[in-house]
């Protein structure tokens, strides 16, 4: 006990992979032990992360439950694990959507041994990349989490699924040589000689003012392709549209997180002065996402890609945020990932629950369904207005506080940016519109309503969104140490 | 405001059991309109600029919801994606003013304004003009007043509680909380003024032309709050909300009294109405109190009101006060109008199936209560109450003597208030024609182009609607052809350059590798000519070779 307890994030990070293990040896037939055993390893992952939740110490030092062993010798690699305030929402995160998705994966139809073997190892490698705290291993778990999201895509996707994940694959892949490239800079040129992440940042890098450019920009290729940012995004709408429902939930709710996540844990830290530099870019790349994205999601017709398109958006906070370089403006951005990761994961399964029954994704084909599916009609009319920012849910939170953040900045930027909230809405009640109102077609006369598995998948994201709409310090008080102490490290400003 | 919200609401919400009995979402629309309560009542109470606008933005959510009730109809359904948009655009403003204060004064508490409006320095007209702006959204004052007629959509009880006594009045409301922000900048104030005075006198034009008894309401909604700016734009947050409050009751009568009679004749024609007093008497009595209450005439609450701004509008100068006048001409004018149609004369045409009787007393106590409230409610602002209004507002007690202010200004009011319900009388009750046919004819122009409300409806959809929609299909195609493309293209280019590779490496790498096989192949063919495996043709080669070797080193040597 007490040695699973000293390596509890271990635990944590592989207790998928050996469930996805076991799954290979379950008989085909027992699909039910299949399913039990999926929806159980997950259910314990997200148990064992909340207990991290509830005993974390915001106001300690340094990362914790960290575990540290010499691993590769001769290149120094170590297997270096913790959790801090920055990964922790994220690593909750990814428990979360990985259990609810995995229940609503009883609508995959055939080859589940496959899928879920699949499936879990994806989730270990999620978790491994927010968990890594060394550079070899990052960039590991980093393509673990590829290669299964590669099959599922080309597997069990849509009809263009095998475009669509080599697209993905080659895409993120191509990024990702980049930020090899410089993690073997940072490797040679660091005192250390260390791959471990907080070494680097302790004894800096011995890095002319260009060549730390190039090594940021790396690091910025595979991060951007992952959030993504313009114009480096158009593998999403086509992964997001083909992927199975489920697997949209976490390609949406925790993969666009791992950019994100490479800035606040890789790129800020390490190259601080570049990422002071580099904050103007970043306000007009966030606001050229929020403000292009929103426009490309309402000229879509397809439910699945305007949800995609509108992640493009929602990301341009992300972005946002980090330009800012001050406490608010960091807290929104990291609470973006969290709620969009909420808010988006829902909007997924909900366009999973209306293509499983009407097998067309098609706005124009729907209209009238809020009077015949009226419970359907009003979870989506929810997660819609969550996601376009109504005060009192999670999404307004995070983006007032990355537009608060950035404002005093960047201000023409953040006021520009502003406009994308009125798209935003425009397009999220025009969907409404198009699926829920005016006056039903007769083809839906039959439709029947939301059923209690997909209502259960729904109703805890339900719950995260009220309640950190109304109380976001819950997750702010965990955040907040971690990002002073890197603002401490940027030089930006704490007071704000 | 508060207390206008629960009570004024409460009644409404009463007059609803009647009104919406027998609707199949009937539980839903009570579920609606309490969150609407709760929301309403967050932003009356908030002490906070940011609570205010969470308020703000539920209010707006309810108002969506509620518009677009009968969500079957399609014009409901767009009616509230207007809505919400339209005040999504205010929304920005008043967000960016908060963030403006967040940044230049620290904390968005609605206390000490005028000790933030120091601190803002030169931004303090801009905050101020920001907060207006999502005021104006909201209160649906030009340019962003399209929403509101499109509002009526919505149940009538909505109507007369979102859309005529509390929501659209919040805008008002925010400006009067914040006018020590505006005060020290006569600017602010004056843009305030200008814009209140545009919409009130510009929408009570349109009401007169009407003839949709719902929308005459709505136009008349835009006006007073309208009249309700200029009296704030004039410096005074007490004539403001004086007006507010009257106004609640009396349009909310006005509403309600609408509702009953839509809901005894089937559509909202007035010109297909009237003579309606006999089979509804209730109704008609409240319905014409409330408009005279309307029309200024003492001693009814809106003269009361009235009068006050028309006296801080003296202050602002001659042309406000001339606006102000011909603004309470034409109101009386236009809701004489309305009543005449409706309710005087004979019925014009009564479909065969249609009986008109009247409402339920669950819906006319309500009436009938708050006709009381119209009738007598504006004395808590006048002397013969002792000011009780100012006092218990606690505002301005050092403008108080201003409250004597010319007498004739009083007199105008009522002169103008009977002027415009005589012509309304003379013109549609006795149906004289008010000017000579050729004049008549010749501003039949203008009066197209008041009845089409000036067709900024039609402007907006040109300039605004259409290009955001043509943008968004551009960028669309923009992201598919050429970002997408370009993506497509390298992933192609790289098919083909892998082509070309693999064509080198056939043809040359592998050739030369290949070539020299081949040649190490031939030489051994060659040679294997030799290796005949008898003994003598190999004692014959070594002979020969050493015979030339021998011959070789002597000819080095």
């Amino acid at each position: 006990m007490a040695f699973l307890a000293r390596h509890l994030l271990s635990l944590i990070v592989f207790l998928p992979l050996a469930a996805g293990l076991a799954i290979l040896f379950i008989p085909k037939e027992r699909d039910r032990w299949i399913q039990a055993a999926a929806n159980g390893a997950t259910l314990l992952v997200l148990i064992l992360t909340g207990w991290l939740a509830l005993h974390f110490q915001p106001q300690a030092p340094g990362f914790q439950w960290e575990e540290a062993v010499p691993w590769i010798g001769p290149i120094h690699a170590w297997y270096h694990l913790g959790l801090d305030g920055i990964s922790l929402p994220l690593v909750f995160l990814t428990a979360l959507l990985s259990f609810l998705a995995a229940v609503a994966s009883t609508t995959i139809p055939e080859r589940r041994k496959e899928f879920f073997f699949l499936y879990l190892l994806l989730e270990s490698g999620m978790l491994g990349t927010f968990l890594a705290l060394d550079l070899f291993l990052f960039y590991i778990f980093w393509e673990v989490v590829l290669v299964p999201m590669y099959f599922l895509i080309g597997i069990w996707g849509g009809p263009r699924r095998e475009y669509a994940a080599i697209k993905f694959f080659l895409y993120t892949l191509a990024g990702s040589v980049f930020m090899l490239l410089s993690i073997l800079t940072c490797y040679l040129r660091s005192p250390a000689h260390s791959f471990s992440i907080p070494e680097l940042i302790g004894k800096g890098l011995q890095l002319g003012p260009a060549a730390q450019w190039w090594v940021f920009l790396g690091f910025f290729l595979a991060f951007a392709i992952k959030v993504p940012i313009f114009p480096f995004h158009t593998w999403l709408p086509d992964a997001h549209v083909e992927a199975p429902a489920p697997i949209s939930v976490l390609l949406a709710g925790v993969l666009l997180k791992m950019g994100g996540y490479g800035f606040l844990r890789i790129s800020f830290p390490l190259l601080p002065h570049v990422a002071i530099g580099f904050s103007l870019i970043m306000g007009i790349l966030g606001l050229i996402n929020i403000v292009y994205g929103a426009l490309v999601a309402m000229a879509q017709s397809d439910f699945k890609k305007l949800v995609a398109y509108s992640s493009v958006s929602h990301m341009g906070f992300v972005l946002l945020g980090l330009s800012a370089l001050n406490l608010t403006g960091f807290n929104g951005a990291a609470l973006e990932m969290f709620n969009h990761g909420m808010i988006t994961g829902g909007m997924f399964l909900l366009v999973g629950i209306l293509y499983d029954r009407t097998h067309t994704r098609e706005l124009d084909a729907f209209g009238g369904l809020g009077a015949k599916i009226p419970v359907y009609g009003g979870l989506l009319s929810f997660f819609a207005l969550a996601s376009l920012g109504l005060p009192g849910l999670s999404g307004f939170v995070s983006e007032f506080l990355a537009l608060l953040g950035c404002f005093p900045t960047h201000p023409a930027i953040t006021i520009a940016s502003a406009s994308g909230l009125v798209v935003g809405a425009a397009y999220f009640l025009l969907m409404l519109q198009r699926i829920l109102l005016g006056p039903l077609k007769p083809q839906w006369s039959g439709l029947p309503d939301a059923g209690r598995r997909e209502i259960f998948t729904l109703v805890p994201l339900m719950i995260f969104i009220l309640w950190i709409g109304l109380y976001p310090r819950c997750i702010l008080a965990l955040q907040t140490p971690a990002l002073t102490n890197l603002l401490f490290r940027l030089g930006g400003n704490i007071g704000w | 405001m508060c207390l206008v919200v629960t009570v004024v609401g409460w009644l409404i919400m009463l007059y609803s059991i009647g009104y919406m009995g027998g609707d199949p979402r009937f539980s839903r629309f009570f579920a609606y309109l309490s969150l609407f309560f709760f929301a309403m009542l967050t932003l009356v109470l908030a002490g906070d600029l940011l609570l205010l606008y969470i308020g703000w933005e539920g209010v707006g959510l309810c108002s969506y919801l509620l518009i677009s009730f009968w969500f079957e109809k399609p014009a409901a359904a767009n009616a509230g994606k207007k809505a919400f948009l339209t005040t999504r655009v205010g929304d920005l403003g008043l967000l960016a003013g908060i963030l403006l204060i967040a940044k230049r004064a620290g904390d968005l508490s609605l206390t000490n304004l005028a000790a933030k409006g120091a601190a803002l320095g030169g931004w303090a007209p801009a905050a101020a003009l920001l907060i207006f702006w999502g005021a104006a959204g909201k209160s649906a004052q030009f340019p962003l007043h399209v929403w509101l007629p499109d509002a009526m959509e919505g149940p009538t009880p909505v109507s007369a509680l979102i859309h005529a006594a509390t929501m659209v009045a919040a805008g008002v409301y925010l400006v009067a909380r914040t006018l020590p922000l505006f005060l020290p900048n006569p600017n602010a104030l004056l843009a305030v003024a200008t814009i209140g005075g545009i919409t009130s006198f510009f929408a009570a034009t349109i009401a007169c032309t009407q003839t949709d008894l719902k929308r005459i309401l709505a136009y008349s909604t835009i006006s007073q709050l309208g009249f309700m700016m200029m009296g704030l734009g004039a410096g005074s947050a007490f004539a403001g909300i004086f007006h507010l409050v009257t106004h609640a009751w009396f349009k909310a009568l006005l509403f309600l009294g609408a509702g009953s009679v839509i809901h005894a004749v089937h559509h909202q024609d007035v010109t297909r109405m009237g003579g309606l007093w006999r089979s509804m008497p209730v109704t008609a009595l409240t319905f014409t109190v409330a408009a005279i209450a309307m029309a200024g005439i003492p001693p009814l609450s809106g003269f009361w009101s009235k009068e006050e701004i028309l006296r801080r509008l003296a202050g602002s100068g001659p042309p406000f006060l001339i606006l102000g006048l011909s603004i309470a001409f034409l109101t009386a004018f236009y809701i004489t109008r309305a009543v005449v149609l409706t309710f005087a004369g004979k019925p014009h045409v009564i479909p065969a199936n249609a009986h008109p009787h009247e409402s339920p007393l669950v819906m006319t106590i309500p009436l009938i209560l708050l006709m009381l409230g119209a009738i007598g409610i504006g004395f808590i602002g006048t002397e013969f109450a002792g000011h009780r209004f100012q006092h218990f507002l606690g505002i301005e007690t050092g403008a108080a003597h201003q409250e004597h202010g010319p007498a004739w200004i009083q007199l105008a009011a009522i002169g103008v208030a009977v002027g415009g319900i005589a012509l309304a009388i003379l013109r549609y009750g006795l149906g004289r024609q008010l000017a000579p046919a050729r004049v008549r004819g010749s501003l039949s122009w203008a009066y197209r182009i008041v009845s089409n409300k000036y067709y900024i409806d039609e402007l907006y959809d040109r300039l605004i609607i259409r290009p955001v929609l043509a943008l968004a299909r551009s960028a669309f195609s923009f992201d598919a052809g050429v970002i997408d493309g370009a993506v497509n293209e390298t992933g192609n280019a790289g098919l083909a350059l892998s082509r070309v590779k693999g064509w080198i490496d056939q043809r040359i790498v592998d050739g030369a590798v290949n070539a020299a096989a081949a040649a190490v192949g031939r030489t051994g063919a060659a040679l294997r000519l030799i290796q005949t495996g008898l003994v003598q043709n190999y004692l014959l080669i070594a002979a020969a070779g050493t015979l030339t070797l021998f011959a070789v080193l002597r000819w080095l040597s």
